[in-house]
């Protein structure tokens, strides 16, 4: 992993440490005067782990993840949930909910339709099964503002409280006395970067979303930055 | 005079460190400027012997520093006697330097004489009781650095030799972060400087031939290996922290087939009983890829020479680097980074970072010489100037050794001398 290092006159430490996941760049400051550079690297290296975790859960393109066996699933099957994921999806049905449909992570899935979502069950025992094979999960949308949530407890319990976290540019978190563009929030960016890149669907009318237009949110939850993030870019394009 | 204090104080701010204590680990000898204040007032009084080319771009700096006075000056040749008379008028002139060395008003000498009198004249300095820089490489032998090393050690004199890049912003910046593990572990250094040039200098006339171009000459002259060499295995040694184990190396005279006898192209591989290797290479009849000490970790490199390192994966991002590098003084432009996603595809070719925030004008030999200046007047010998000096050239030596021999010699321990290696990873070097 790749880092650089700073020491203020006053004898803060700055460590900069960057890697890839979730198909992007994460890039971790930590500013402290309390602890040293191992420590700090450290708390890094747990905050990749988890990172890393939720990537292979999550991450639909890896033929391995959990998330890809809940797509191969036969109907009606069972299939009991690790706490991650189960974690993971009662928060992004929740966020379908809130958000009216417009957060949808089944928007993938052959012949999407605002119903589909309905085909998804998870017990109260933590297991899934799903009414119709069409039914793809895609989380590409959510992991990194949930990834977010889960290094911001990492954080408090190593004693960091200055720390900024960039999800590759679109999901960013600032604790503490950092420079970055929130503070003690999640910023999160939904839409497109340029005029021919397109890749947000409108679940309901099952339509790209064409243009170079993005929204940006704050919230304290990265998650919930995500489903809003996306519900604000879909609806103000409708 | 300010403009001394200002150029140190850019120095150490270009590095981005409170003070010159910060970097003791790896840089031990920004000691020399840590009693700078109490100095103030102080003068020291130096003689230059051998004020040639060299000599006088020393003279150049010595010159401009508030706290040294050139009082005299020895050369045998009248050119070189007139140039320097030019930089120091009121210096005194001696045409012998053991007349220089005899004169009570010289504290401290720096010679910058042809390789092969380096040793006579140096011995006989400590024996005046002088306090000594003496241009790299410091002997003609492993022998006569050692005894040199040693007689330093025994007077307890100051001895210095013209290693600028141990005060060269770019390698301090980088030894530092090689130290701390930014790179990686650090399995070689490919170290070369090439030219496309005859290296010769003009002679007024023919019989002064061996004299002027005493560095193609084999009773003058190690040629490449110790006339370049010997600073760029310094920087090798430097990042790995330890001494090589073996060496082997092959040169040859292919082009410049004009007379001299030193080769015009010498390789060498310095290996480690851990597997690191050094590479040294000079060629002088191409220069496509110029001068550089490539420092090869897992994680990135680091090229001092230019000025710049590079991670072998994805490189930092310029709004995290403007942080870490603006942080000091709370000026943060706007931060560059919220957007719409940012994906591998995307990222630019690595074109690499730069170690200071501009590329600096000057090389470190100003920074040396000040150096110097501060110890006569402490009368301290910062830690470990005269050991890396020692080394540097014994490194440049022992591969122009294997080079006539065609043999892998090891390393040649009756010269070993006390020298605590550097820590190859050394974590938290500031506390
Ligand atoms: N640190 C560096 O980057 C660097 C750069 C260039 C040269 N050098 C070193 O500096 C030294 C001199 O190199 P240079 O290029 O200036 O050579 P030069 O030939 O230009 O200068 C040598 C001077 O020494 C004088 N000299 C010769 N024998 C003498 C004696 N017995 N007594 C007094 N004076 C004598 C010569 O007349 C001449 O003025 C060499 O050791 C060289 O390796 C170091």
């Amino acid at each position: 992993m790749s880092f650089l290092t700073r020491t203020m006159p006053d004898g803060t430490r700055a460590l900069y440490e960057w890697f890839g996941a979730m198909h992007t760049r994460v890039d971790i400051l930590l500013r402290s005067s309390a602890y040293d550079y191992d420590y700090l690297r450290d708390t890094v290296g747990i905050m990749r782990q988890e990172i890393c975790e939720i990537e292979k859960t999550g991450n639909r393109f890896d033929p391995t993840s959990e998330v890809s066996r809940l797509n191969a699933l036969p109907a009606g099957v069972k299939h009991t949930l690790s706490p991650r994921l189960y974690d993971i999806l009662t928060l992004c049905l929740r966020y379908n909910k809130q958000t009216e449909g417009l957060f949808d992570i089944t928007v993938q899935s052959k012949g999407h339709s605002p119903q589909t979502i309905g085909g998804i069950h998870i017990d109260s025992d933590g297991t899934y099964s799903r009414d119709s094979e069409n039914i793809v999960i895609d989380l590409s949308g959510f992991l990194k503002g949930y990834a977010l949530d889960r290094v911001r407890p990492v954080l408090e319990e190593r004693g960091i409280t200055d720390a900024l976290v960039n999800m590759g540019n679109s999901s960013i978190m600032a604790m503490g006395d950092v420079p970055g563009p929130v503070r003690n929030a999640c910023l999160t960016t939904s839409g497109n970067d340029s005029p021919d890149r397109c890749h947000i669907v409108n679940p309901l009318t099952g339509e790209m979303i064409r243009g170079k237009r993005q929204v940006q949110v704050v919230t304290n939850s990265g998650a919930e930055g995500e489903a809003e993030a996306t519900r604000r870019f879909i609806s103000c394009c409708l | 005079m300010e403009n001394a204090t200002i150029n140190r104080r850019e120095f150490l701010r270009g590095l981005g460190i409170a003070g010159a204590g910060v970097l003791a680990a790896t840089s031990p000898w920004l000691s020399a400027f840590s009693e700078v204040k109490e100095t103030a007032k102080e003068r020291c009084r130096l003689g230059i012997i051998g004020p040639g080319s060299r000599g006088q771009f020393l003279m150049n700096f010595i010159a401009t520093n508030p706290k040294a006075e050139i009082v005299a000056i020895a050369d045998i040749y009248e050119p070189s006697i007139n140039a320097a008379l030019k930089i120091a008028p009121d210096a005194k002139v001696y045409r012998d330097y053991r007349q220089l060395l005899a004169d009570k008003n010289v504290e401290a000498v720096v010679v910058a004489t042809p390789l092969n009198t380096h040793y006579g004249i140096v011995m006989d300095a400590f024996d005046a009781g002088k306090h000594v820089y003496c241009e790299k490489t410091i002997g003609y032998t492993m022998e006569q650095c050692y005894n040199m090393y040693m007689r330093h050690l025994e007077t307890g004199l100051l001895f210095f030799s013209g290693q600028q890049r141990l005060f060269d912003p770019r390698y301090i910046k980088a030894m530092d972060m090689v130290h701390k593990g930014t790179f990686g572990k650090v399995s070689a250094v490919e170290a070369y400087w090439n030219r496309n040039g005859d290296w010769r200098r003009e002679v007024p006339s023919p019989d002064l031939e061996r004299f002027i171009n005493w560095r193609l000459y084999r009773e003058s002259s190690r040629g490449l290996m110790s006339e370049l060499g010997c600073h760029q295995l310094q920087v090798g040694t430097w990042a790995l922290g330890k001494l090589p184990d073996r060496v082997m190396g092959h040169g040859g005279i292919t082009f410049w087939k004009d007379g001299r006898e030193v080769h015009d192209n010498v390789h060498c591989i310095y290996g480690y009983d851990t597997g690191e290797t050094i590479t040294y290479g000079s060629v002088i009849s191409n220069k496509f890829y110029g001068l550089e000490e490539k420092i090869m970790g897992n994680l990135g490199t680091v090229e001092p020479e230019n000025g710049k390192y590079f991670f072998e994966e994805i490189a930092p991002a310029p709004a995290f680097l403007q942080m870490l590098n603006k942080w000091e003084n709370d000026l943060f432009e706007e931060l560059p980074f919220a957007g719409t996603s940012w994906a591998p595809e995307t990222a630019n070719v690595n074109k690499g970072e730069f170690l200071l925030g501009e590329r600096p004008k000057a090389d470190g030999t100003s920074l040396l010489t000040e150096a110097f200046v501060e110890a006569v007047i402490t009368g301290k010998q910062p830690e470990r100037i005269a050991e890396e000096g020692y080394y540097a050239s014994l490194l440049c030596l022992w591969g122009f050794e294997a080079i006539e021999s065609g043999a892998i010699l090891p390393f040649p321990e009756q010269y070993k001398i006390d020298y605590a290696p550097y820590g190859t990873k050394r974590q938290d070097i500031v506390s």
